[in-house]
């Protein structure tokens, strides 16, 4: 009877709180517009909002989910509310990340006048099942990067215990859809044996880092002197550039040769070493 | 097809061809073309007669134009008749390989003709100079790091493609960067990147360093300004402003062990100082708190550099915490690694001519090194060590303590004592999978990630135990087989041993971690791991996402350190520990997961409508529901697996667990031991597959070709019964038989691709009825 009382338990807990509001989120667009959530529980459900205010008066909601408790289980256990991880306001769009239904979500709404949105939403990926018991709550690290006005992002997400992934995703701002960038395995490797990137600060050697770049290619055979070279930008996934060196992870340098689309190279900071090879932007499947 | 012909002026005749004309430069040219102007007809009298127009037969017009290579953009134009001759002079600027196109169009008809004009003189460098701002010259003092472009003015180089030669004057033979640029409108630029010339030792670079650039054509020629090679020459000052160089201790982290046996400790004429071995990944504890708890990183500093091994005198002087640091310093490195170190010597008087040898006491490396350069007293100087063999290549090691034997020599006769140091030294059988383990790399949880750094020393870091475990456990196996497959096999199967103890211990247990977990071994839902609410918290504190620790009651967050940090934790965590310590020796696992219906699984079994109450599947056969949808008989859930060992069953009251004297799993004998989910390792090689549950101390006996058949092979062996729970009555019912048919399990893709990676495999819960049949499968 212990173990079935200890379950009960766990139950009653959620009967226990009446009214619960957890600490909202807020997110500053700009000067004037917040992005913020409320959550508010009882012993039925549990009810999630996103609000946008301006200058702290005019509230709209954009959205509310309201989630049933489940009669048996405690909602904690299942990680079923509803949750803003970020978002950003461009031009007449304001993009968000939500986690819901043990997914996460890339909104975009489109306003008018501050007064009608449209709403789309796009699921980005899911999360691993397993009980919070024995794995934990779930995290997610959003990043924005833009580069030759395109929107990047890196992703880091997963359980609290067990491995995490990380992902690149891209914004298609004609369709305002999310796209995720794939690298082929089939990869060359360029060991550089200077180890530029050791401790280089990468926005002040701008010039610096496109000729290295482009002298990769052509070296390489991946560009022809007369081509067209333009270096774009990078995405540094780099930690403790504040201590002013790269130990790990891999550097992500955006350039355009004679083609329109961006091409990619990477910098593996582990082994110092380039990596050259295609990637995939594409669509993420909805189910 | 009409062609253009130059009519008169100066050219390359050897040089040109019917569309191609290579004119001297600075010469002006007439070109036509001949077909288009009016035939001439034969004179009576001999000779030709041409044919002049009349007022109302015109010549016809032509429109010259000269474009660039690519023929897009329209240089000049020049309108005309067929009878008049198009003049062109190219400069010695715009003089070289770049081939001008001169077009002719008949109007009216549309007809073309056109050829490529080039201008040809001494190809020569009229003036360069360098600035540290693009197409400007300034003279302003260049530090390393500052990008300086380089510009020329050419004549007869035009098009050209030249390569830019920078050279240190050090070194004339070999340049620091060669850069391939094209000469257009005889101008070329490039800019060259400084910092590539901050190479080397920086002691040895002077305050003020002469560099110069030469130029060279495509043939390899180069091209002079005036009677000088070297087209342009500036000096670089010290100290790199700019762009750091890197020079920050690269991998020759000093590995520093124990005290030099002081009987061993020659008095002669030089002594050992400092060891500092190269190794990819340095060793911390298991608690480590953050990446700046230096307290808890196993390495020395002295003078801002970091060691492996330090003089005894010299232990702490820089850094305190250095004192209460193992005497012998953990080191990793693979076994395909040479072991390569920097030894620090002080000269007690000078020196001239001495050698040093090194060994380690079982002579198994053999090491080379240089000759020491001659050294006046109280000098301190370095000198690398490598070995020339890997004496244990693929296979694991473990020694408590390694030491490297010293000794000196004046004439390589007889050798003297010099003293040793001794490390505790980890040999993994592959590279460890660092870059595989958890982290966060943009921006690092420095307290919950796997991917460890040392913030001053700047070095990656693996958790003390995660090696020991593996290479203690391990020792000698590797390569047993010619199969790598069946070696990782015996790796890990050597490994789990110790984990079917069920007392797994930490390697400094007892000392230099705050918990001694010595008499228990690590435990498996226990102490900050057991249920929160039996901690005696308030239901309303109850926070299932966190462990609590009721010695200082604080609930602590979940995360893969937690497991060696504080020794108590669940089975999420436990196969996440096995599978690094697998990993530490490059081994990579799966995980395989196994779900009842209950809860968190609850879109496979009993989603309840909100509204109604009604379940979302109603089992006619166990359960029955009135007209308005109330349930009126027994509805059994698929709730959870019972553990082996000690569960009495008195179906339908709940089953009841006795006490247990011994350990039932990891350092606890009375554990949760029914749950709704568990997941433990899988091994999986060539198609057949290996459990082993850590949190149990269980593991396949046999290897299985499907996932179904180690499934069966599991339950059979680590589960009892599969309890099902009228989720109104609060009525049992446990099936005993194929209780692999009553979980959903889950294989997920190595710790490293992430939980979300998983291979799903729905299907296999089933609704047994009162009498055991299974009657609904989904």
């Amino acid at each position: 009877m212990k173990n079935f009382l200890l379950f009960l338990m766990l139950i009653i807990t959620s009967f226990k709180i009446n009214s619960q509001i957890m600490e909202p989120k807020t997110i500053k667009l700009s000067s004037k517009l917040n992005l913020y959530e409320k959550v508010i529980s009882d012993k039925d459900k549990t009810v999630w909002q996103l609000f946008l205010s301006k200058e702290g008066k005019e509230t709209v909601e954009l959205e509310k989910i309201i989630v049933e408790n489940h009669p048996f289980i405690n909602k904690d256990f299942l990680l079923y509310t509803p949750s803003l991880i970020d978002a950003f306001k461009e031009s007449d769009y304001l993009y968000a990340f939500v986690y819901k239904e043990r997914r996460l979500f890339f909104y975009d709404f489109e306003f008018t006048n501050n007064i009608k949105f449209n709403k789309k939403d796009q699921k980005i990926t899911e999360v691993f099942i397993g009980s919070i018991e024995n794995f934990g709550g779930y995290k997610f690290n959003i990043q924005k990067f833009n580069i030759n006005n395109k929107n990047y992002f890196y992703l880091h997400y997963g359980r609290d215990v067990g491995g995490k992934n990380n992902i690149l995703l891209s914004l298609n701002k004609s369709t305002n859809t999310i796209n995720k960038l794939t690298f082929s395995e089939s990869i060359k490797k360029i060991k550089d044996e200077d180890e530029m990137f050791k401790s280089l600060d990468l926005e002040k050697n701008i010039d610096n880092v496109g000729l290295e770049i482009k002298k990769v290619l052509i070296a390489n055979k991946h560009l022809n002197n007369f081509d067209t070279f333009k270096y774009l930008g990078n995405i540094d996934i780099t930690p403790f550039l504040s201590q002013g060196s790269r130990y790990t992870g891999t550097i992500y340098f955006l350039y355009q040769d004679n083609n329109v689309k961006p091409k990619i190279i990477r910098y593996n900071n582990d082994d110092n070493e380039w990596l050259i090879g295609d990637y995939k932007e594409e669509e993420i499947k909805q189910e | 097809m009409a062609s253009i012909k130059i009519v008169s002026g100066k050219y390359e005749s050897k040089l040109s061809t019917t569309t191609k004309w290579v004119l001297t430069a600075d010469e002006s040219c007439l070109f036509e073309v001949p077909d288009w102007i009016p035939q001439a007809k034969v004179n009576p009298k001999g000779g030709f007669t041409p044919v002049i127009p009349t007022e109302i037969e015109k010549p016809k017009g032509v429109t010259w134009e000269i474009k660039d290579k690519s023929k897009k953009i329209v240089l000049a134009t020049v309108k005309g008749n067929v009878l008049d001759k198009f003049k062109i002079a190219i400069n010695k600027k715009y003089s070289g390989s770049y081939g001008y196109t001169l077009e002719a169009t008949l109007d009216g008809v549309g007809t073309k003709a056109s050829a490529f004009i080039l201008g040809s003189c001494e190809a020569k460098v009229i003036s360069a100079t360098w600035s540290k701002q693009e197409l400007a010259s300034d003279s302003t003092e260049i530090k390393y790091g500052n990008i300086v472009y380089v510009r020329l003015a050419t004549e007869g180089l035009n098009g050209d493609n030249l390569t830019f030669e920078f050279y240190n004057k050090k070194d004339e033979k070999t340049p620091i960067e060669t850069i391939t640029q094209e000469c257009l409108n005889g101008d070329a630029q490039v800019k060259i990147a400084t910092f590539k010339a901050f190479k080397g030792d920086p002691t040895k670079i002077a305050d003020l360093e002469d560099f110069f650039v030469k130029v060279k054509n495509t043939k390899g020629v180069y091209i002079k300004n005036g009677k000088e090679d070297k087209v342009v020459s500036f000096q670089i000052k010290k100290p790199l402003l700019v762009s750091p160089v890197a020079d920050i201790p690269t991998n020759l982290t000093p590995i520093k062990v124990g005290e030099p046996d002081k009987s061993n400790l020659s008095t002669g004429i030089i002594s050992l100082e400092k060891i500092a071995v190269k190794t990819t990944y340095d060793v911390c504890n298991d608690e480590v708190d953050n990446f700046s708890d230096f307290k808890n990183f196993w390495i020395l500093e002295n003078d801002g550099k970091y060691y492996h091994w330090l003089k005894k005198s010299l232990i702490g002087i820089t850094e305190a915490d250095d004192k209460k640091k193992p005497a012998a310093i953990p080191i990793t490195l693979a076994s395909t690694d040479n072991f390569t170190f920097k030894a620090t010597f002080k000269t007690i008087l000078p020196i001239d001519g001495i050698e040093v040898r090194v060994r380690d006491k079982d002579n198994k490396y053999t090491f080379t090194t240089k000759p020491h350069a001659k050294q006046a007293k109280d000098a301190l100087y370095e000198i690398e060590f490598k070995s020339t063999n890997t004496p244990y290549k693929d296979t694991i090691q473990y020694f408590e303590t390694f030491e490297l034997i010293f000794d000196y020599s004046l004439d390589k006769k007889s050798w003297t004592p010099l003293g040793s140091a001794m490390f505790c030294f980890y040999l993994t059988w592959k590279k460890p999978m660092w870059d595989k383990f958890e982290g966060d790399k943009l921006t690092p949880n420095e307290t919950v990630d796997m991917m460890l750094l040392c913030k001053k020393s700047f070095k990656k870091n693996i958790l003390e135990t995660l090696l020991w475990l593996g290479c203690n456990q391990a020792s000698g196996k590797g390569n047993l087989s010619k199969n790598n497959e069946e070696n990782e096999e015996q790796i890990i199967s050597s490994v789990f041993k110790q984990f079917t103890s069920k007392k797994v211990l930490r390697k400094r247990e007892g000392s230099y971690i705050t918990k001694n977990w010595t008499s228990q071994g690590m435990g498996y839902w226990r102490g900050i791991s057991a249920v929160d609410a039996q901690s005696g918290l308030p239901a309303a504190r109850v926070q299932p996402r966190k462990f609590y620790d009721s010695a200082t009651g604080k609930h602590i967050d979940r995360n893969s350190r937690v497991i060696l940090k504080y020794g108590e934790f669940r089975c999420g965590e436990w196969s996440d520990f096995y599978t690094y310590i697998s990993m530490c020796q490059g081994i990579p696992l799966s995980q395989f997961a196994i779900f009842s219906g209950r809860g968190d699984n609850q879109n496979y079994y009993f989603k309840i409508d909100p509204v109604t109450k009604k379940p979302s599947y109603i089992n006619p056969n166990l359960s029955k529901v009135d007209a308005s949808g109330k349930l009126i008989e027994n509805y059994y859930a698929n709730w959870v697996f019972y553990v082996k060992g000690g569960w009495t069953f008195s179906d339908p009251k709940e089953p009841v667990l006795s006490a247990s004297i011994a350990n039932r799993a990891q350092g606890n004998s009375n554990p949760l031991h029914e749950f709704s989910d568990h997941v433990f390792v899988l091994f999986e090689r060539s198609g057949k597959k290996l459990w082993l549950d850590p949190s149990y101390g269980l593991s396949s006996t046999t290897k299985h070709p499907t996932n179904n058949d180690l499934l069966k092979d599991y339950a059979s062996a680590a589960l009892e019964r599969m309890g099902y729970l009228d989720i109104y009555s609060g009525n049992y019912k446990t099936i005993g038989t194929v209780i692999e048919n009553h979980l959903v399990k889950m294989i997920i893709s190595g710790l490293y691709d992430s939980r979300s990676e998983v291979r799903e495999e729905k299907g296999v819960i089933s609704i047994i009825d009162s009498l055991g049949k299974t009657i609904k499968t989904f």
